[in-house]
């Protein structure tokens, strides 16, 4: 019987670029919520079969960052509606080799984000929109396929 | 007559040439048949989640949670939201439902209890797991020795609401990582296991 291997789940370093690419983009919105009470939309497009976790998921960092800072969530003052057109990760793997002996070997992650912020008043008339699209990487290092994984500093990405 | 007797050689030829390339032609149209194959492609039988991949971190999460201190919550009613950015084909991911009974099981066991819903809890406790999950990585290094390792992390977020007002009563953090390593020597001798 010619059976698939098991799998292993959604990879580690994946959920961690792609946390700190949600992270990064929320850290820069010009909005202060001290004292405004705003009500949470969250819209999110593909990602993982169902788009239901990260909306959640993003709603949670904006409720956290809305309630530290002094605001309050629920309906109200003002309505903020966050899309997220995509969110994903490209994985590039680079491989030399010279006559059959591996000598280097890498694999780069790179979350490619972008989060759009609608705010709207009460009646719906729309204050500020703002968009970000905050990466981020995560990159391993072999050598000989046996030495590593090191760490390489690398530009930050734009996108 | 010479040239009737030639042009009698002549439609010999022709009638052999004839059959001669009616063979071939059959032959031809034999192995362009016999070299066809219909074929039925599909994945193998899944083998789901993999026994490594479900272990580990099922062990770094015990290693986060060791210094966690739920007596906040003692004699208070607590709802548990737990949110991943793990692939799902419903609502909630396989991590989560995991997450989620597990953390409940320790607040139960620190002297708190679980509403009914959140509307009727006190506390939210909103957990957002950056990661929860494993990393494999295959050492090779030709012949003489191979290894596979299975690194699974688990990095949490807690954060606990008051839910009447909204406010925040705590903030967290949470993390445990362990690694799991299997070694063969000649790609025979083995596997040699090691657990950190």
């Amino acid at each position: 019987m010619d059976y698939s291997p098991p799998d292993g789940g959604t990879s580690a370093e994946l959920q961690s670029v792609l946390a700190k690419s949600l992270e990064g983009n929320l850290r820069e919105i010009p909005f202060d919520p001290v004292g405004k009470r705003v009500d949470l939309q969250v819209r999110a497009w593909g990602s993982y079969q169902s788009a239901l976790g990260l909306e959640g998921y993003v709603r949670s960092l904006f409720r956290e960052w809305i309630v530290s800072r002094g605001g309050e969530v629920g309906p109200g003052q003002f309505q903020m509606m966050i899309f997220l057109p995509f969110l994903g990760d490209t994985a590039v793997r680079r491989d030399l080799s010279y006559q059959f002996i591996p000598v280097y070997y890498s694999e780069r992650f790179r979350a490619a984000a972008r989060m759009i912020v609608v705010l709207k008043d009460a009646e719906g008339k729309t204050i500020n929109v703002w968009q970000k699209g905050e990466g981020a990487d995560s990159t391993d290092i072999y050598l000989m396929r046996i030495l590593g994984p090191f760490d390489v500093p690398l530009p930050k990405s734009k996108n | 007559m010479p040239s009737r007797g030639g042009k009698g050689r002549k439609s010999i030829i022709a009638r052999k040439d004839k059959i001669l390339w009616g063979w071939v032609l059959r032959l031809s149209l034999i192995l362009f048949l016999i070299s066809a194959c219909a074929t039925k492609r599909y994945w193998g039988p899944t083998m789901g989640r993999s026994a490594d991949s479900q272990f580990t971190p099922a062990d770094a999460l015990q290693k986060a949670l060791k210094s966690a201190s739920f007596d906040l919550y003692r004699g208070r009613t607590v709802w548990v939201d737990v949110y991943s950015l793990t692939e799902r084909t419903g609502e909630e991911s396989a991590e989560e439902r995991f997450l989620r009974s597990w953390l409940t099981e320790k607040l139960l066991s620190q002297g708190a209890r679980i509403g009914p819903s959140k509307n009727q809890s006190e506390v939210i406790l909103d957990v957002k797991a950056r990661v929860f999950g494993v990393t494999q990585t295959r050492r090779d290094f030709i012949l003489l020795f191979y290894m596979e390792s299975t690194h699974a992390l688990v990095d949490l977020h807690l954060n606990s609401y008051e839910r009447e007002s909204g406010k925040i009563l705590h903030t967290e953090d949470l993390k445990g990582e362990v690694r799991y390593r299997e070694y063969y020597i000649f790609y025979m001798i083995g596997p040699i296991k090691s657990i950190k």
